[in-house]
């Protein structure tokens, strides 16, 4: 089993030292003071600069050619600090270009991309969609130039600064089916669509986007119609595998910050974690942490292990049902272990909170991947043969 | 199962499976797989096909008749000799007392006492535990009084397990009254037919007789005996608890429970339908097996940091913390698994009565081997700094 090399290590400590400077909590609350929020740019072109945002892409497009690994140490560094930027996204809308995208596709998006001179985003999950990657409701329907797209895509994160989106949508087939869901882009500017703005959970800004009558020419279209779904599918096993490193960074901030607070907090004439009920429960957030740690790993691993698809899946979604209950447990014991003051907007730790919040709602959560798991269980499969 | 295989445990899994198809007798592996108690002779056979293939104790030098394997390595034999229905090497011997001998024993008790151990010529138990002292170790109060050239110790261990199994005991007696709690100890070997020595049984709540208590009236020890220096006893017993702690969660071992459990959930009530298809029960059964994952994910992260040369702090209590739990939960699983099971007996699987057994005898799991609260003590000393 391969274990975080030296490189990511050290690229995940660099990232760390970088973003403890450049995303503090108090620019954090700044920024979630604005309304409606506004991209930072800047350190989106720093963050291409390091070459962050072509971690995975060919050097011949200006990336840095690396394996998904290293990407997610970047993520689970920014699971640690404050960073709301949809960083992961990106990059799965890069891996997306890169997979599907025609050669004139490639060279007009993935340089800007890795610069951080263009944004794009993937727009793919629908109201009411469960996580189901194949519930695609969103229609493409063939007209003379190209196609003509209807429906609704919900929640990018920071979809109002993206310049393009990869919209999913039918081409043909029912609603559940893998077969017929293809991938357009579409730019910002696209006549009948309009954007919807909202907050999501730690506070990010969420762009639904409504889709009406949208008419896109035949080279929007990236790939072969009604094909994307492999692609699709790999993307998604990346999201899963990039939430699992952002909560893993971000828990071990709240486990740390937790201990601290027992370690210093007097009550009783003694510090919290003097009492042994305290001890315990900051053990048991300790060995969540660990557990979690080891299934972000695990993720890690899939992307790049070859094999079955539906075994990297089921594999996968144990790994969020994993984080999942980490996310729930670290967060709820941090806020109760802090008292009255864990629930205040001004400590960073609620921020954090939030955010573990946010990451084990999306794409599944433990109730969700475990009915998978349970369904496989009652046909005679399951994880374990 | 095994997904994350490198070439070199690949290659000793298939080996380790070829091995225990021909050796282990179909009869002991029905025995263990049935949960019937299994009887001194079964593991003395099981322990004697094991030396003859140089496999009862991997973990040790290769000049004392180890392996030579990886720590990732011994853990994919163990798991596979799980799997396979093989009975639990005692540990009392090959990998508890064998490392404190290695690492504080005289060339004249190594030489002596560790081929015995893989010949199965010794039996041992461990006296640790006594009346006052539980999980509170240090507090032990047998009393070891040198005369000339022996010790006289008096006083009473207890839950000493399957002492009436075994020829000879590693115990800590306090040698020295006066020294600070942990200061005064030494670790004894002793001959269990030594005068002064009495075995009384104490049969637990499963009704199964595994452990005693064993009492020392002026029993006299050699002090050629004594492993280590005279009240340097904590130092050995420590040293023990260093070892093996990769292999704490005991995965195999829920891994074969795990799938006894699907067999068994798969078995039709008296309507035709099966627990396995009941929506409720088979998440429990998913429930069980990201656990089992997360857990031996953690385990190999953990030795693969070792073989990378890290250092390994008090993580692997994790290890006995989660796999104590898992293992408990899968014993549940399995009695409520039974109870709704139509015939009364099926072939190759336990009787309820067996998995009510086990249900019982597992609550020591959580309990033996320092407890669990123990466990979280010392992650959050050591690893937490509180």
């Amino acid at each position: 089993m391969q274990h975080a090399t030296a490189e990511q290590q050290a690229l995940r400590d660099s990232a760390s030292r970088f973003l403890a400077q450049q995303c503090d909590f108090a620019r954090h609350r700044r920024r979630q003071q604005q309304h409606p929020a506004e991209f930072d740019r800047a350190l989106w072109t720093r963050m291409g600069e390091l070459g962050w945002l072509g971690v995975m892409l060919a050097e011949e497009v200006g990336g840095l050619g690396q394996t998904p690994q290293a990407a997610l140490a970047l993520v689970e560094a920014m699971g640690g600090q404050f960073v709301s930027e949809p960083y992961a996204p990106a990059l799965a809308a890069a891996q997306l270009l890169q997979t599907l995208g025609k050669p004139g596709q490639q060279a007009r998006w993935l340089p800007a991309l890795c610069t951080g001179a263009a944004l794009v985003l993937p727009a793919h999950a629908e109201p009411g969609a469960r996580a189901r990657l194949t519930c695609v409701q969103t229609r493409a329907v063939r007209d003379r130039e190209g196609h003509r797209l209807d429906g609704r895509k919900n929640a990018v994160p920071w979809g109002q600064a993206a310049d393009a989106w990869l919209v999913s949508a039918r081409t043909a087939g029912p609603v559940d089916d893998p077969a017929g869901i293809s991938l357009f882009i579409v730019p910002r500017d696209a006549a009948g669509l309009r954007l919807e703005l909202r907050e999501g959970i730690a506070g990010e800004p969420l762009a639904d986007l409504v889709l009406d009558g949208v008419r896109m020419p035949q080279d929007a279209l990236l790939g072969s119609p009604g094909q994307a779904h492999a692609a699709l599918e790999a993307a998604h096993a990346f999201l899963l595998a990039a939430a699992c490193a952002e909560a893993v960074g971000t828990l071990q901030a709240v486990l740390q910050a937790t201990r601290d607070y027992a370690c210093t907090r007097q009550q009783f004439g003694a510090p919290l974690a003097r009492f042994q009920v305290i001890a315990h429960r900051l053990v048991d957030m300790f060995t969540q942490v660990q557990l979690a740690r080891s299934m972000a790993q695990l993720a890690a691993q899939l992307l790049d292990t070859p094999g079955d698809a539906a075994t990297q899946s089921l594999r996968l979604s144990a790994c969020k049902a994993q984080v999942s209950v980490a996310c729930h447990f670290v967060g709820e014991q941090a806020v109760q272990i802090h008292g009255g003051i864990g629930m205040t907007d001004e400590l960073a730790l609620s921020h954090q909170v939030r955010r573990l919040l946010a990451i084990e709602r999306c794409l599944g959560d433990r109730f969700h991947h475990l009915g998978v798991l349970s369904e496989r269980v009652m046909q005679g499969e399951g994880l374990y043969a | 199962m095994h997904a994350h295989d490198l070439e070199a445990e690949h290659a000793l899994r298939a080996e380790v499976r070829a091995f225990l198809r021909t050796a282990l007798p179909p009869a002991l592996r029905a025995k263990v797989l049935a949960h019937e108690p299994l009887a001194k002779a079964d593991y003395v056979a099981w322990q004697t096909i094991l030396n003859a293939r140089g496999w009862l104790a991997p973990s040790w030098p290769v000049a004392r008749g180890g392996t030579g394997w990886t720590p990732r390595q011994v853990y994919v034999f163990e798991e596979e000799c799980w799997l396979a229905g093989a009975p639990e090497v005692f540990a009392f011997g090959p990998k508890m007392l064998a490392p404190v001998l290695m690492q504080h024993g005289t060339p004249a008790q190594q030489d002596f006492y560790l081929p015995r151990i893989l010949a199965s010529a010794d039996w041992w138990c461990q006296g640790y535990s006594e009346p006052g002292a539980g999980s509170d170790l240090a507090s032990l109060r047998t009393r070891g009084r040198v005369e000339g050239d022996s010790l006289i110790i008096d006083g009473q261990k207890t839950w000493t397990t399957f002492a009436h199994w075994a020829n000879r005991m590693f115990c800590l007696v306090r040698t020295d009254p006066q020294a600070k709690p942990q200061e005064g100890i030494s670790f004894v070997l002793l001959d269990m037919d030594t005068p002064g020595i009495t075995v009384r049984p104490l049969i637990l709540l499963d009704g199964a007789h595994e452990v005693n208590e064993v009492f020392f009236d002026q029993v006299r020890v050699p002090l050629t005996n004594v492993v280590g220096p005279l009240n340097h006893g904590w130092t050995c017993a420590k040293a023990l608890l260093g070892h093996e702690r990769f292999n704490a969660g005991k995965i195999g071992r829920s891994l074969r429970e795990l799938r006894l459990l699907k067999r068994l959930a798969a078995q039709p009530d008296a309507r035709g339908r099966s627990m396995l298809h009941d929506a409720r029960f088979a998440e429990r059964i998913a429930s069980a097996e990201v656990d089992l994952l997360a857990l031996e994910q953690t385990t190999l992260r953990l030795i693969a940091a070792a073989q990378a040369g890290a250092s390994i702090g008090v993580e692997p209590s994790i290890l006995k913390i989660r796999g104590t739990e898992i293992a408990q939960q899968l014993s549940l699983l399995l009695v409520q698994a039974s109870d709704a099971v139509a015939s009364t007996h099926v072939e190759g699987l336990p009787t309820p009565m067996a998995l009510v057994r086990q249900y019982l005898n597992w609550r020591k799991l959580s309990i033996y081997g320092g407890s669990n609260e123990v466990q979280r003590n010392i992650i959050a000393k050591f690893a937490l700094g509180l």
